[in-house]
Parts: C-alpha cells; structure tokens; sequence
C-alpha cells in the first residue's frame, strides 16, 4: 500500500466497510514453514481477537500472513496472493527467520522480504507464543 | 571387474565399519557391478545418492559421487565410490532402482552434471548452490516443457500441506493417467548452511532442520558426531535420550492421525488428536524450555536433568493418550464406514521394496523391519516392545499401525521411567562446556572455536516416526565439515506416491498422500 493511498479520503460506502469489518480478520496463511502449523492451530484458539477459522476465498480475506523464511520460488506466489486480496490489504510476518539470518543464508534465500511487499506488523519468536500473537492482533486491529 | 568381484563372493569376506563397508572402484565399472549388488549379494534398496565436491583439495577427478545400497535381512550396506570429472556423462541407475531419478535430478540441478536420462516425474527448481566454486547460473528445466496435458492443479486440499507442493494430473473422466509432481518451495539449502557452521552450532541448528521430528533429528546429529569423536555416553542420559525419542513418535503419529481424520471430516477426532500434540509439546516445554525445537543433546549426553515434577506429569499426560486410543478403537475402528472409506490405495510390499520406502508403509504391507530390532541403539535391546504388521498395505492397515505404535511406544516409556538408572546426564570430557554456560563471553568463544574433527566418514541411521532417517558426515581435519548429508525415506515414498496413484481415483489420491506420512520439510532441505 503506497503512502497515497493510505492518505485518501474514504468516501460512504468505504466507510460501512469498514465499519462492518472492524471486528474481524479473515486470514489467508502462506509460507510452508514450521510456524505455519502452529499458527493454523493458534486462530483456533484466539478468544480475544475475532479471527476467522473457516476458509474463505481469497476475494474476501484482508490479511496476509506470511510463516518465515521465503526463498526464491515461492515469492511470486506469495506477490499473487497479495494482489487478490479483497479491499483492505494487511500483512503479518510471523516468526524470528523472516527478518533475521539466524544459521546462515544462501542466494536461494529472499533476504529482504520488505522490498517486494509492504509489511504491516511482525510477531517474533521461534515460534511465536500465543500472547504475542494476540498482542500483534490487537495492535494491527488499531488501525 | 573380475578383481572386484574375486572379494565379493559373499558379506563375510568384507570389513564393515559401523555396518557400512566403503567400496571404492573405477568408474567404468559401475553399470555391471549395481546389478552384481541387487541380484547376487541381496542389496535391495537404494537409499541415498550424493556427490561431493573437492574443489578446494585440488584434485584431477573433481568430484565424488557416493550409491549407498542396503540388505535389509542382514542390516548390511555398502556404499559404492568412484571418481570423475566434470566432464564426464553419469549413467542413470534408474532402471534397476526407480527411486534413482529423485536423488540423480537433485544432483544435476545442485551441480550442473549431466546425466543419461530424458523424463522426469518431478520437478525442482532451484540453483547449483552445492558447489564450492560459487558459480551461479541458471538451468533450465526440461521436464517443464510439456505441461499442456495435466488438466487438474491439485494441491493436497488438506489446509496443513496447503503450499508444500503442486501436484498436477491429467484425468481421463475420473481416473488419474498421468501424475506431475512441481516441489522446491521449501528449499532453504541447510546442507549448505552447516558447512560453515562449527559443531554447538551444528547441533542447535539441527534440530530445527524439520519441526516436527526436532527431537529425532537433534539426537540423529549428536549421536553420529558421537561416533566421529568416539565418545561415550553416561547410563542416564541414554534413557532420558529415549524416552523423547518415544514422546516425538507419539506427537508425530497423532499429527498424522489428525490430518487423516480431518480428511474424512471427523473433526471430533481432529481436535482430541491436536489436543495430544500440544500436550506432549507442553512436556517437552517442561523440560527444556523450548517448544519444538529443543536442543537438548550435547556432546556426551543431555544438557539438562529432569525437572522435579515432571515424571508424574509424563505418567498423567501418557494415561489421557491411552484411553484416546480406547475411544479411536471403540469409535472408528468398529465402525464399518470407517473401515469401507479407508480400503483404498493398496500398495504391495514389492513395490515399497522397489523405492525402498521402511517405517509404517513397508510395516503395512507385511515386511517385519524396524531398526529399533534389527540394530538397536541405547537400550532397546533390552525394553519389550512389539512391532505391528500388516497384511494388505491399505490405508487402514497403516492408519491402524500408527494407532498401535503409540500404545508401543507408551509402553516404552513406562518401562524407562520405572527403571530410570542414576548419575550423571553428561560425560566427565563434556563437563567443562556446561559450566561454561554461566559466562557468556567464554561460552561464545568455545562455540566459534569448536572441536576438531578428524578426517573420516560415517553414515548413522536411527527409526523415526516416518521410516529410517541417516546423515552423511565427512570430515575434513579442521573445525568444519566438508560435506553433510540428509537423507530420509520420506523423499522416497514422494517417489512412491506419485507411480501409485496413477490408475485410481483422484478423490482418493489426497488420503493416499496423507497416510503416507509424507513430509515436505524433509524432502526438500
């Protein structure tokens, strides 16, 4: 999301959306890593946050989460799951590899994830706990 | 040749080091001599290929390249060496072991080799990144050429393998002809990752190579730099080894059992089998305060005793597993819809041997092999403990395999936990790293320094939950390993899989994947 755009006027219709999804995530999960299986089982067992369990299709869903470490292959996957999001674009980084080079990389690796896509918040931890998880919720529901 | 055969009459007259016997010949010989192995010595599987690089020796012959054969009877294997350039056009083994293609594509793709084949099942898209010469450059993927056939994109739809890999299939009406296999998604090159790594950080580093085997995989590592180093291991640490050995069985099996029944939308069963999973992490939390990835084995045993507390918690945690099982037996296995549902994707014990696929699959279709019997470590030999056999090689008879390895294995750890021998968890050599941990400054000048390790080469096997998991080491007489190896049977049964299906419907090619156990951060590494 550029600066414009997040510096434009909402009109009516925008805002009901908003008004309307104010309360809820509906997450898409990408990225086969480890956290991926903790996190499926996490937005189980989030009360405090409404979360969407269910799988929805990608038009309706507005956060990307994205498990760790992304290497070369993947990446156009990922920037097409980006792009059909619907309405509202928000990004998670999820786990402490996607951001630091914890053994090591090699060129296969994406090095810098930020370059390609926007991210909007990063939950750290190998793999992240439960609290933070709802805490980096919670902060991304204030916007 | 004839030289070569002269000392192969039979295993008796070879020298085997830790099981393996190392067989170096020319490289003009090796076609006569892999069909001498399988048809006259009994080598039936195949289990791992792979190449070294000697860029930095300075060699004539550039590289190496390692066949690691099996006996399954006698637990027996020879790995066959030769030298050659890069120049030179390798021969595929494909035509006496079909699971060849897997290893030999991996090889063209890391180094650049060439090979004498044309088709391949599956693709993999990544860089030569194995070389030591860094030279980077593109190839192209020939496999991918013809795609317009494959009508159906089928990902496993169940959500936990959603974006491991691409299976592509061309149907004719309902039944499957023709299978594509597009994996290299999870690449994250640790093989070359941990030769620059010194041996603690080797160590913690492995056991976060796959996530859900963290515990196999850690002590996979430890035990085989053990047998490098020869060093020996305290009474209580080899127990404690096992009984998380026996605790990461368990999770690993109840995941698996939850992802089938999800697959047949038992979604009760579902959740009391993830309910299990998250118990026995919350154990392994207890102990060594990390989730999944617990680096728990030192050199010369565990880096912690067990915790005041935690034995009775284990036996508390271990009966709630029990009488799950008891409700699974009254509620699925007696029911007939269960049973109808899962008498699907029959797969013979001769074509497990023939891909050389071990663990619950081979168990299922009626071969007794478990390394836990036929080359047992710690004290397995000493334990009770039955293996279950199956007789058709359905999906069922491997659903109710892992069902009765878990009751096993919690008979294992009973009989540890009542016979839990005293002392030490750490060898006197090792002592000194462990109080070492108090000062942070000298402790991280003892891991950038490290151990020497000599120059020799050990192959070390254990049982997962998933078949037989080995590592390659090789040393090279300084701080650093020249090459580190992975292998697994998973990368196998993806093989298996993909000449399975073909014939069938695809509704049932998803709950054939997911009782196969098949685990993508194995296969890709």
């Amino acid at each position: 999301m550029t600066l414009e755009e997040q510096k434009r006027k909402f009109s009516i219709w925008d805002k009901i959306l908003n008004w309307a999804s104010k309360d809820n995530f509906i997450p898409i999960v990408v990225g086969p890593n480890c956290c991926g299986h903790h996190i499926y089982h996490l937005i189980r067992d989030v009360d405090e946050v409404n979360i969407s369990s269910a799988e929805f299709p990608m038009a309706q869903a507005d956060l990307l989460i994205i498990n760790g470490k992304i290497n070369q292959k993947i990446l156009p996957n990922i920037l097409e799951a980006y792009k059909n999001l619907g309405g509202k674009k928000y990004v998670m980084t999820v786990g402490s590899c996607s951001k630091i080079d914890l053994f090591g990389s090699n060129y296969n690796d994406v090095i810098n994830l930020e370059e390609h896509i926007t991210v909007d918040i990063h939950v750290p931890g190998c793999p992240p706990l439960k609290e933070d998880f709802i805490n980096g919720l919670k902060e991304l529901k204030k916007r | 040749m004839i030289t070569v055969t002269e000392n192969l009459q039979s295993l008796e007259n070879l020298k085997f080091d830790n099981d393996v016997h190392y067989l170096k010949i020319d490289k003009s010989e090796v076609a006569e001599l892999m069909l001498y192995l399988k048809e006259h010595l009994g080598m039936v599987s195949l289990l791992d290929i792979f190449v070294e690089d000697r860029f930095l020796l300075g060699t004539s012959n550039r590289f190496l390249i390692n066949y690691l054969l099996k006996n399954l009877d006698l637990n027996k294997s020879i790995c066959v060496q030769f030298e050659f350039d890069e120049n030179f056009e390798l021969s595929s083994q494909s035509y006496i072991w079909p699971n060849a293609l897997v290893w030999e594509q991996e090889i063209s793709q890391l180094y650049g080799l060439d090979f004498s084949f044309q088709n391949f099942k599956n693709s993999l898209q990544i860089y030569d990144v194995m070389r030591k010469d860094f030279e980077v450059k593109n190839i192209e993927n020939k496999s991918l050429e013809s795609l317009e056939k494959f009508n159906l994109s089928l990902a496993p739809s169940h959500y936990l393998y959603s974006s491991d890999l691409e299976v592509k299939l061309s149907l004719n009406d309902d039944e499957i002809q023709d299978c594509f296999i597009n994996r290299g998604f999870q690449y994250r090159g640790i093989e070359k990752n941990c030769e620059n790594l010194t041996i603690e950080q080797l160590i913690a580093y492995s056991s976060k190579w796959v996530s859900d085997k963290a515990i196999f995989y850690n002590v996979l590592c430890c035990d085989s730099l053990e047998k490098l180093l020869s060093v020996e291991l305290p009474e209580r640490a080899m127990a404690i080894r096992m009984i998380l050995l026996e605790l990461n069985r368990i999770m690993d099996h109840c995941l698996s059992l939850a992802m089938i029944s999800y697959e047949k939308e038992h979604i009760n069963n579902y959740l009391l089998m993830m309910s299990f999973v998250e118990k026995v992490k919350s154990l392994i939390l207890f102990y060594n305060h990390g989730h999944m990835s617990t680096s728990f084995c030192c050199i010369g045993g565990v880096n912690n005793d067990i915790p005041q507390g935690w034995v009775p918690t284990c036996i508390s945690v271990l009966d709630l597993i029990e009488q799950g099982i008891i409700d699974i037996n009254k509620t699925l296995t007696g029911s007939n819809i269960w049973n109808t549902n899962l008498r699907v994707g029959t797969i013979s014990s001769a074509s497990c041997l023939e891909y050389s696929v071990t663990g619950p699959t081979l168990r299922a279709s009626g071969v007794n092999y478990d390394l836990r019997k036929k080359a047992p470590k710690y004290f397995y030999k000493d334990v009770d403990f039955d293996t279950p056999i199956g007789q058709e090689g359905m999906v069922l008879d491997r659903f109710l395999i892992r069902v009765e390895e878990i009751y096993q294995s919690i008979r294992i750890i009973m009989q540890v936990l009542d016979n839990l021998p005293s002392g030490e968890v750490i060898s006197n050599n090792s002592i000194a790293l462990r109080n070492l941990k108090t000062n942070d400054d000298l402790f991280r000048e003892r891991v950038n320094t490290g151990i020497n390790i000599p120059k020799k080469q050990t192959f070390n096997s254990i049982e997962s939950s998933n078949g037989e998991i080995g590592l390659h080491l090789v040393g090279q007489d300084s701080i650093k390993l020249s090459r580190l190896k992975i292998f697994s049977s998973s990368n196998n049964a993806l093989q298996l899989f993909s000449s399975v299906i073909i014939g069938q419907d695809y509704h049932e090619s998803i709950t054939v994947f997911t009782s196969l156990g098949i685990n993508m951060k194995e296969v890709e590494r």
